[in-house]
């Protein structure tokens, strides 16, 4: 008998039992216990910030043993309060995803992929950029461009930019080029600043807030937290937009205009204003050089005439002119569908001229929103204070493009997806002729099957660096975690790069915090934004020009007037011409060149929980929620072409088809079709699985960039 | 002693599910898997087409889920909240079925069941992840017996409104402002039969197990008195019985 049955042994063992036997039979002592036991060293709270969207909103990583627990938004952020978003959080996921890939690979010829190292890829990538530079010397940098933006920091940004100055290449696209580029170019023509002229946080103090199809809700959802502020304090708040979202929840009123109507909306209200002569002259023609010109480029945009082109009511229109006549502090934000439109300059110009005529940009409450508000510069000047001034000029999608299918480029930096494109088989086949693209990223998706070479990046909370987000401003995170395998930041690759290019020229700094000490050091609109200050704050708002100095609130016209080189904006454009001209977006089935084939009109848009057509869409955590390729129509158009709700069809357009699943509602308004932007071919995970809607997006132009939204569609069913 | 509740404002609520995420996270719920939902509702009377009804575990005062339960491994605690002891749970569903809310689930890692307990379990004295992370602060928790809290101010001043399925008999704590879309639900399944055969059994459990505790403490206090010398020569007694058992095995070998 073994000496553990021993009586003594027992009675030890009984005791215990008792004692445990009482623990558990009281629930407080029980819980003592833990519901779920603690494990591991101390928990810490450290910052960090969302790479998404624009909001950039900040967020306390709990971090045990060097791995993150959970993310909460941070309290003291004061444009999210602590808010986040699904898309947010979903980055816990992603860094640990099973599907990350984290090691270099290249691409052989015959489609498979080869395991190299980090040094490898560098040296690789160098001999290119030297061959290139050998052979072209200063016609190099047309040679070699690169695509924004880095998942990663503005330090990021920076690196890359002045590796590409190393062969004397300035060709970065920007990430906003299909997104919000007309707005941008046109605030800056008109108002002298290429982003939003107030912050939301002036919000509260308009009298009225027009959202001009901006789906705050959806797009921003941290942001809903403003519209309810304006809500709360009086600001009647109108939404115009076709579709019924989110947003609609928090609005006073909704305008549903035919999509691709809103220019003619916003020239009504211009006629309607100068007729009951509800402005003030003198102020008008303060900020609008030709004021005269404005009565006569109106004059055809009768009542009945927007009546017939929107299909508003009579009652809908005089009711939100008569707001927008009687407000005396108004803030437009502009939705970033109006950019997608080829007749988006139009809308945007008359809108901004609108708000001109009216005295709504200059002063409190006053101004224009978009979803680019504000980002902070000095970047550029810091590249140039190593690689001295730029004179080539720069390139736009456009032209990129063209140089690529011409076999015009020999590498690309495809960092952001090609697939935010209109026609992107066109661009993808475009890609398909540079000889050498490196595609920094993080899962095998569209972008790496184009690609040569595949670098690993890493995610925020895995280096240090700062972000930079809407009402310009700059938040700092600190490297939190180890990235795994050889994924490496950025900045890190393209250092690495430059360094071996021209050591002489390339600054030689170790981690994001220096390149912010350069700039403190040789920008002078970063000054103020000093290391210990983007610690302790959440965020800084850029510019600062002097340590100490207090962030710049509200408008940007603190000078009473315009910014732009004479201090107002004309209705008669030198390039742009007039706004008489108003015609329907390229492709719209009520246009000039409709297509009676395809007769419904197609607009896309984002999804609350996806960021666009990447990341998002590799994580489970968001595909909960996810339908996939949904194509939205109302119920009287179900009915005319005899569908059911769940029916397989094919979105045709001009340009092909994706196949999708009807969802029948009102949301949408009979003729229209809604399909979301993300959705990836490449994804494993079933939920967000498909073509993408870009595939079937024609590319028009609009003189200044590529847009798609209101092209002619119709639904085949399956 | 504090009275935890939850206070929810549906409608403010976006349907954002930012709160589902953040609770699955902070709780290492798996994806699938959820402690909080909103509910959608097509409303011809919403401007987006849709009400929306943010919820979790209702802590009801009567809880179904605990009358349920054969081993008492869920209760509700002084404190307003019911818990659940992971070490005490045989993960019998019983109380996942009682629950007309559909609070519950069986951890797919654990086996136990699982439900919102205010984040107690993952950030003891911390505020819940869905009320942290919501940006129209739909969500509240706070202690109702604190007059300075915002729960008790919320609830002075607004119409408390409490969602009770049909036929349920459930005292749901959680309370909605004002006004919340559906109003009610749809009525409560009633108990199945294996659950209310179990319980007869699980209190003849209980009675075994009284008695065998009896038995055992009994043993314990004859044992504390018994004397040990005793024992020990027991022991003794034992102990050469078996080393003679031995010499006989080896000599049997030999």
């Amino acid at each position: 008998m073994p000496e553990g049955y021993s009586r003594r042994n027992f009675l030890k063992l009984s005791a215990a039992l008792l004692a445990g036997g009482a623990a558990i039979a009281s629930p407080d002592k029980a819980r003592a216990i833990g519901y779920v036991s603690p494990k591991g060293g101390a928990i810490t709270e450290v910052k960090g910030y969302c790479p998404f969207c624009q909001v950039r909103c900040t967020y306390k990583a709990r971090v045990q043993d060097g791995k993150i627990l959970s993310v909460t938004g941070d309290k003291d952020n004061h444009w999210t309060g602590g808010a986040m978003c699904p898309k947010g959080m979903s980055i816990l996921e992603l860094m640990n995803s099973p599907f990350r890939i984290t090691e270099p690979m290249y691409h052989e010829p015959d489609g498979s992929w080869r395991r190299i190292t980090y040094q490898e890829a560098v040296d690789m990538v160098v001999e290119r950029m030297k061959a290139v530079r050998d052979k072209y010397g200063a016609k190099a940098g047309n040679r070699v461009a690169l695509t924004m933006p880095l998942w990663d920091c503005l330090e990021s940004e920076i690196a890359a930019l002045m590796t590409l100055r190393t062969v004397g290449s300035v060709q970065a696209m920007p990430p906003g080029e299909t997104c919000v580029s007309t707005a941008s170019n046109m605030l800056g023509l008109m108002l002298g600043v290429n982003s939003g002229s107030t912050q939301v946080d002036d919000l509260p103090k308009a009298e009225t807030l027009v959202l001009w199809g901006a789906n705050v809700n959806d797009l921003y959802p941290p942001y809903t937290r403003w519209l309810k502020a304006a809500h709360d304090s009086g600001t009647k708040l109108i939404y115009v937009d076709p579709r019924r979202t989110r947003t609609s929840i928090w609005c006073d009123r909704q305008l549903r205009p035919q999509p691709g109507t809103d220019g003619v909306l916003a020239l009504g209200a211009i006629r309607y204003i100068l007729e009951k002569g509800a402005y003030d002259e003198e102020r008008a023609r303060f900020q609008i050089e030709d004021f005269e010109e404005l009565a006569p480029q109106t004059e055809k945009f009768t009542l009945d005439y927007v009546q017939s082109i929107t299909k508003l009511s009579r009652e809908e229109i005089t009711s939100f002119y008569d707001a927008l006549a009687a407000s005396r502090k108004t803030i437009i934000w502009l939705g970033g569908s109006l950019s997608r439109q080829t007749n988006g300059i139009i809308t945007a110009r008359s809108i901004i001229l609108l708000q001109a005529l009216r005295d709504n940009l200059i002063g409190e409450g006053k101004g224009m929103l978009t979803f680019q508000s504000g980002k902070p510069g000095g970047g550029e000047e810091l590249v140039e204070h190593y690689f001295g001034e730029n004179n080539t000029p720069k390139m736009n999608f456009r032209r990129l493009r063209m140089a690529m299918s011409k076999k015009n480029l020999d590498i690309l930096f495809l960092n952001s997806s090609y697939r935010r494109n209109p026609d992107a088989l066109g661009v993808r086949k475009a890609i398909q002729n540079v000889p050498f693209v490196v595609h920094m990223g993080f899962f095998l998706d569209e972008e790496s099957e184009v690609s040569t070479l595949f670098i690993p990046a890493t995610f925020g909370p895995e280096s240090q660096g700062c972000g930079y987000g809407n009402e310009n401003q700059v938040a700092w995170r600190e490297k939190i975690v180890q990235a795994p395998g050889s994924c490496v930041p950025a900045w890190q690759f393209y250092r690495d790069i430059g360094l071996k290019l021209d050591p002489e020229r390339y600054p030689n700094f170790k981690d994001p915090e220096e390149i912010c000490r350069m700039l403190q050091a040789e920008v002078p609109s970063w000054k103020g934004i000093t290391m210990e200050r983007m610690r302790k704050s959440s965020t800084v708002t850029w510019p600062l020009y002097a340590e100490g100095e207090e962030e710049r609130k509200g408008t940007v016209f603190t000078e009473g007037k315009l910014l732009t080189p004479t201090g107002k904006m004309v209705v008669m454009d030198r390039v742009f011409g007039g706004i008489d001209r108003w015609d329907y977006p390229k492709g719209h089935p009520a246009g000039k060149d409709g297509k009676k084939d395809f007769p419904l009109i197609l607009t896309q848009g984002k999804q609350l929980w996806h960021w666009q057509q990447t990341l998002t869409n590799f994580a489970r955590s968001m595909a909960q929620f996810s339908n996939g390729r949904f194509v939205q129509v109302n119920p009287a158009t179900a009915a005319e072409l005899g569908l059911k709700q769940g029916d397989r069809v094919m979105l045709e357009t001009t340009m092909g088809g994706i196949e999708g699943w009807v969802d029948i509602t009102e949301n949408v308004l009979p003729g229209a079709v809604f399909t979301p932007a993300n959705c990836c071919r490449t994804t494993p995970l079933k939920e967000n699985q498909s073509e993408s809607i870009c595939d079937i997006l024609p590319n028009y132009w609009d003189r200044i960039s590529a847009q798609h939204n209101c092209t002619g569609c119709r639904l085949r069913k399956i | 002693m504090a009275r935890y509740v939850m206070v929810i404002d549906s409608e403010k609520c976006m349907d954002c599910k930012a709160c589902i995420i953040a609770c699955q996270q902070r709780n290492q719920v798996p994806y699938g898997f959820y402690r909080n939902w909103v509910h959608e509702t097509d409303s011809k009377n919403s401007p987006c087409g849709f009400k929306f009804q943010p919820g979790a575990c209702m802590h009801c005062d009567d809880p179904s889920c605990v009358r349920a339960c054969p081993t008492g491994a869920t209760w509700k605690s002084k404190d307003g909240t019911v818990e659940i002891d992971r070490s005490r749970c045989i993960g019998c569903g019983s109380c996942i079925k009682a629950c007309p809310y559909h609070a519950r689930f069986r951890h797919p890692v654990t086996g136990t069941a699982d439900k919102c307990d205010y984040c107690h379990g993952s950030t003891p004295g911390q505020t819940p992840a869905c009320v942290a992370v919501c940006p129209m602060h739909c969500r509240i928790f706070g202690d109702a017996d604190d007059p300075s809290s915002e729960v008790s101010k919320v609830l002075a001043a607004r119409k408390a409104v409490h969602i009770v399925p049909l036929g349920s008999g459930a005292k749901p704590t959680l309370t909605y402002l004002d006004v919340t879309t559906p109003s009610e639900l749809p009525a409560a399944s009633t108990t199945s039969y294996p659950v209310e055969a179990i319980r007869p059994l699980s209190k003849g459990v209980t009675w075994v197990g009284g008695l065998v505790l009896a038995a055992l403490t009994g043993t314990f206090v004859r044992q504390l008195v018994k004397s040990s010398e005793k024992e020990d020569e027991e022991i003794a007694a034992e102990t050469k019985a078996a080393s003679s058992a031995e010499t006989h095995d080896k000599e049997d070998n030999a």
